[in-house]
């Protein structure tokens, strides 16, 4: 299924493009699989950054939404995404 | 010995502040024997004694109350100080700190290098 | 005890060119701690509520704490307290950088200016005298030439603090900038620019000792480790501010629909990724700087080349808001010179910025004509926006009412304007939404220096962790936020340290220095009474419950997501009436006899 992926602000320094269309395999379809999956597509600074941590990086983890929730406040890696869903990566609020 | 990166330095001064502490229990930059120069925005550079081969404060003083011991650190003997400052203009590095009528030359804390503790960039770091 | 204190003060008096060192009460120090405590103290006993901010007879208090000076990190800030010339109230102002630091090197905890000069001046302290210097050759200098000149005649080991063109010219939202710094909000630089005073100077080599070395040195590496952590992770907000900035990305809050576009008539502003920081380190060079002793060193310095070069620290997110999203410019090299503008002219960026949307919306109604101001005065258009920025510094044509503020500006307008001039007590609004956040609407309306975003609920709001906009709980909440960050700015802490340092470290600190026994109540207790302090000033000097309130526009729909949401009027006079009676306040918001007395308040102008 087809979703799409948004980075802001500095995530944007992981991807070309800022936004992506990604392809997810049928049964494939959690935030914890899309990561894999732009892990492949991204590179090693991605994957060093974003994709080794995000496991256990709960502040990472808020900063991933699904439309307008945080995946901290939906199933956290285990969220799953349904066809035409945008994901993206927030930076926290700024501000002060 | 120790290692500046003007790149990652920040002037925060905690280093400064650390040293003066560790000395005399006291926080002052003013008597804490590392200096920094910064004019932003340009880079920043640091002032602390890099132990010469030569060095030209000893030559300079003229009361010899400063010597040089092992692992080339300076030594001040304050008994034969006079604070004529001669030594600090004599430092080509600009290394010798003064404040109220005394002189501080880094002395490298016996290697520790304690002001390298509370780097928050790693601009300042021990190495050997 | 209270040995991290000097333990006295430096009155200076302008007009006669005296000076006197007066000792500071045990039982100030006790009751008030320091930074805006000392600030308050001092002011409201000491200045008439009465007064006009620009009236001589008003005083600048620069005030530092008992941890100002040492190790412990992130206690950078100077307080500056006095009578503010946009609110007709009290005002307590923060500077970070390396000036608190140097003047607690001179020998005094706090410096009260008094008086005026009789030309245009600069005063140095030193621990042994104080020196007033004529300088009329600064007369319309900017902030830069300024503290340049001062440190080329007073030695480069001087803090120095220095106002531009606009406090000169009684811009009402002028500053004071210190290097790389600013005291921005509420129009200090006027106050200073009344007194003729172009700069002050500090020369000292007085260092700061602790009551218990042992025990304060454990502190204050129990603090560092706490925010290393913090740093160490790239997605932490003080992670993210390390790495870059408060800009480091408004994308959040605009999806969240709590970005204030177009003079707060719409809360997404589609193009705000073009003005965050990324965008400034692609453009320019860029590098940290930070405040004195602190790790966190939230400050960017960017430096663009070319023919045009010039260099800027900053913008903040703030600024971010004020003079992008508002005023609806994203173009971040129009952002970036505004920024500069607003450092040599010496202007508050965010009063500078929401009173140009509002001139903005003004020329859009026809409320002011292109003859009126002289050019197309655009939503989105930068050269306009730098053009306005100028005249304003300069009080010339259009400038003269826009250096007014939004709160005058709309008075004389007329025409209804007042219902989109997004001030509350005279204070432009800070970069949040009193429509989407009930915590910001009740902390914008009930702050005593106007609508002030450092004692609001912003994060635990926009977050998720409280509901954005029912204001079930808020009052309590907001009020005890209020009282927690007056007593954090009397150590003088930095705000962002209170994100991830436990309140029991500050207080550690605090005892460890100065061999008081704070708990935790007698420490939020101190800001609650200087807060209740602050209320009776202004409540004094004018300003009644009605100025507890919010323009119109807060209370009417604004588009979410396709929704329309809006900010209950009825819901918010309730919330507010709960917060007076949390405060035990009575239905005018006036401290009651037995809180007063509770507090161990006085009324000395009585």
């Amino acid at each position: 299924m087809e979703i799409k992926v948004c980075f802001y602000a500095f995530f944007r320094e992981y991807s070309p493009e800022q936004a992506l269309q990604v392809s997810l395999e049928p049964g494939k379809d959690t935030i914890g699989d899309l990561i894999q999956v732009l892990k492949e597509h991204l590179g090693e600074k991605f994957s060093r950054e974003v994709a080794s941590l995000i496991k256990g990086n709960r502040e990472l983890q808020g900063l991933v939404y699904v439309g307008s929730k945080s995946i901290l406040r939906l199933d956290k890696l285990s969220t799953r995404l349904k066809p035409g869903d945008t994901v993206k990566f927030l930076p926290p609020m700024a501000g002060g | 010995m120790l290692i500046y990166d003007s790149k990652s330095c920040t002037e925060c001064q905690a280093c400064r502040l650390k040293c003066s502490f560790v000395k005399e229990t006291e926080y002052n930059p003013a008597k804490s024997r590392l200096s920094i120069k910064g004019k932003w925005p340009q880079m920043p550079v640091l002032k602390v004694c890099r132990q010469c081969q030569n060095p030209l404060c000893v030559k300079a003083c003229p009361v010899s109350a400063l010597s040089q011991e092992e692992q080339r650190i300076i030594s001040i003997d304050y008994g034969l100080c006079s604070d004529c400052k001669l030594c600090v203009q004599a430092c080509p590095f600009e290394a010798v700190q003064t404040c109220a009528g005394k002189i501080y030359i880094c002395d490298t804390c016996k290697g520790e290098y304690p002001c390298t503790e509370v780097c928050s960039t790693e601009a300042i770091s021990k190495k050997g | 005890m209270f040995e991290a204190y000097n333990r006295n003060l430096l009155r200076i008096n302008l007009t006669d060119k005296s000076f006197q060192v007066e000792e500071i009460p045990a039982e100030v120090m006790d009751k008030f701690i320091g930074g805006m405590g000392f600030g308050v103290y001092y002011l409201t006993r000491e200045v008439d509520p009465a007064i006009d901010a620009l009236d001589m007879g008003n005083k600048l208090i620069f005030a530092t704490g008992p941890l100002t000076g040492t190790g412990a990190p992130m206690f950078a800030q100077t307080a500056l307290v006095t009578k503010s010339p946009l609110t007709n109230g009290i005002i307590n102002c923060y500077c970070g950088g390396n000036l608190a630091q140097k003047l607690k090197s001179t020998g005094y905890d706090l410096v009260i200016i008094e008086g005026a000069c009789s030309q245009l001046s600069y005063v140095l302290v030193t621990p042994d005298t104080v020196k007033f210097i004529p300088c009329p050759e600064l007369q319309g200098k900017g902030v830069r030439e300024a503290e340049e000149y001062i440190s080329a005649q007073e030695g480069e080991d001087c803090g120095t603090a220095a106002i531009g063109l606009a406090g000169e010219n009684l811009v009402r939202f002028a500053s004071i900038i210190s290097s790389t710094r600013v005291f921005g909000r509420g129009g200090t630089g006027a106050v200073m620019g009344s007194k003729n005073l172009k700069g002050v100077a500090f020369k000292g080599t007085i260092g700061v000792k602790v009551h218990n070395p042992r025990v304060f040195a454990l502190k204050v590496d129990e603090a560092f480790a706490v925010f290393k952590i913090a740093t160490d992770n790239p997605y932490s907000l003080l992670g993210v501010f390390s790495r870059y900035g408060t800009g480091g990305g408004m994308s959040l809050i605009n999806e969240r629909y709590a970005l204030a576009t177009r003079n707060h008539t719409q809360a997404h502003f589609a193009t705000a990724d073009k003005i965050d920081t990324t965008a400034y380190h692609k453009l320019a060079n860029s590098r940290r700087i930070a405040c004195f002793g602190c790790p966190i060193h939230c400050g960017q310095l960017h430096s663009f080349q070319g023919k045009d070069g010039f260099f800027t620290r900053g913008p903040e997110y703030e600024t971010m808001y004020s003079l992008g999203s508002d005023c609806c410019n994203d173009d971040p090299l129009v952002l970036a010179r505004a920024h500069n503008l607003c450092e040599e002219y010496g202007m508050d960026t965010l009063s500078a910025g929401c009173t140009i949307a509002f001139a903005m919306e003004c020329y859009e109604r026809g409320f002011l004509s292109s003859e009126d101001i002289g050019f197309s005065l655009d939503f989105g258009n930068g050269e306009a926006l730098l053009k306005a920025l100028e005249l304003m510094a300069r009080r010339q044509g259009i400038g003269d009412l826009l250096a007014e503020g939004t709160r005058i500006m709309a008075e004389k307008i007329g025409r209804d304007s007042a219902h989109f001039a997004m001030n509350s007590k005279g204070m432009e609004f800070a970069a949040w939404m009193p429509q989407r956040m009930s915590g910001i609407a009740l902390t914008f309306a009930t702050s005593n220096r106007g609508a002030c975003h450092k004692r609001g609920p912003i994060g635990q709001e926009l977050m998720g962790e409280l509901p954005m906009e029912s204001t079930e709980g808020k009052a309590k909440i907001v009020a005890g936020i209020q009282d927690k960050v007056n007593a954090l700015f009397t150590l003088v802490s930095c705000r962002f340290a209170d994100f991830e340092l436990p309140i029991e470290m500050f207080i550690s600190l605090l005892n460890a220095a100065t061999g008081m026994n704070k708990d935790v109540t007698d420490f939020l207790d101190i800001g609650e009474r200087i807060w209740n302090l602050e209320r009776l000033f202004n409540l004094a000097a004018g300003l009644s419950s009605e100025s507890d309130m919010l323009p119109a526009r807060c209370f009417e729909p604004i588009e979410v997501d396709g929704e329309l949401k809006s900010l209950n009027r009825e819901e918010f006079e309730a919330m507010v009436q709960e917060y007076y009676q949390v405060r035990g306040w009575d239905q005018q918001g006036v401290p009651s006899s037995v809180t007063r007395k509770r507090l161990g308040l006085e009324l000395p102008w009585k």
